[in-house]
């Protein structure tokens, strides 16, 4: 073998190198954007405005989408991280979400059966068994695990709802439910009436 | 970044002489009254929620509660009912060594001994060991009828847990 033939081996074997850790890195980043976030609920906790302020991926958006669903239906996308409201003309407004944990997603079709606002929240048995002092019952309001507002799924016991915890935006932190930051949630629920259709969709996974 | 519930710190090693003052200090002080270690005027560390003087017998706590909480009077109703519900997974409170009960602190896993406290006008808490108006106590808003509604003093805990409401179970 030349030295110019080494050369160009060389380049190859460079770009090959370079395209791997870029599927690497990609690969990675994905992962830590799917991850699930070790976070247990903080009821009464108050989030600041500033905490509220989500990424600029998360937040409200305009975005092309292309579906055969009619405007006001509602698409969420539970790998992606979010919830389209589908608009005239093939938009939707785009909603950064918190989606259910390993185990705990699904996918289905559903209509939105009651909204409530400041929804009153209940921890589940096994919180009360960690932390006994906890009300087994606490009224809507600031601070509440269900955040301003929710939009009731059809007769499952799942919501689209508010959270005190925006940190958890983007992430797989529920046990089923898909939760938004107070600011948006009550910008949806203003948006959508009882019987709004929602669509549930969950990737297959290799 | 949003504040994570405080948890409970262990003691260092340098503290535990302080420790051993404070637990002969609480023996002392078991010795000389049961129920009210209101210690005489002193004055509240933290201030007190307004509200009715509330007269509480002690002896009527230990038991099975149903807890809830709420933070708008227009929840109290319904919330109460709530209470009488959660019975089915009540709050428990024992009865303790030193004629106290064992209730839980604010974010504490593991119940405390308290005692009733009162305060010169007749306000009732049920706190640990100390002065009257410690972070850690709680203000009797309301107790009749097996009803007990009570307030942290914690403005954190008060924020965060709102008034906390227990319903005698049956």
């Amino acid at each position: 073998m030349d030295r110019k033939s080494l050369k160009s081996l060389w380049i190859v074997a460079c770009i090959a190198a370079l395209g791997l850790t870029a599927a690497a890195v990609s690969t990675e980043v994905e992962a830590k954007q799917r991850k699930e976030l070790a976070i247990q609920d903080q009821p009464g906790y108050v989030p600041t405005p500033e905490e509220e302020m989500l990424p600029a991926q998360y937040r409200p958006q305009p975005v092309f989408f292309r579906t055969n669903e009619p405007p006001g239906t509602i698409v969420i996308h539970t790998d992606e991280r979010f919830l389209y409201l589908v608009q005239d003309g093939g938009r939707a407004i785009r909603y950064g979400i918190g989606v259910g944990r390993d185990g705990f997603q699904w996918q289905g079709l559903v209509k939105i059966s009651r909204k409530q606002e400041w929804p009153d929240w209940r921890p589940p048995p096994e919180m009360i068994q960690r932390q006994p002092y906890l009300p087994r019952f606490m009224a809507g309001g600031p601070g509440n695990p269900m955040g301003a507002r929710a939009l009731y799924l059809g007769d499952t016991v799942y919501r689209i709802h508010g959270t005190n915890q925006p940190r958890t935006i983007g992430y797989a932190v529920s046990s089923g439910c898909f939760r938004l930051v107070n600011r948006d949630v009550i910008d949806l629920y203003n948006r959508v009436p009882v019987g709004t259709k929602v669509v549930i969709l969950q990737s297959a996974k290799l | 970044m949003p504040r994570a519930l405080p948890s409970r710190d262990v003691p260092s090693r340098h503290l535990v002489p302080s420790l051993s003052v404070l637990a002969a200090a609480a023996v002392w002080l078991a010795a000389c009254t049961t129920t009210d270690i209101a210690g005489g005027g002193a004055a509240p560390t933290v201030v007190i929620p307004p509200g009715p003087p509330v007269v509480v017998d002690i002896a009527l706590l230990p038991g099975k509660w149903g807890l809830a909480s709420y933070r708008e009077e227009k929840d109290r109703a319904r919330t109460e009912a709530e209470a009488k519900r959660a019975c089915g997974n009540p709050y428990v409170i024992g009865s303790g060594s030193q004629g106290g009960v064992l209730m839980h602190l604010p974010d504490q896993s593991q119940p405390t001994e308290v005692f009733i406290k009162t305060t010169p006008d007749g306000r009732s808490l049920i706190g640990p060991r100390g002065p009257v108006g410690m972070p850690q106590d709680r203000v009797v808003m309301y107790f009749q009828g097996g009803v007990l509604i009570t307030e942290w003093l914690d403005p954190s805990a008060r924020e965060r847990y709102g008034t906390m409401m227990l319903v005698r179970c049956a």
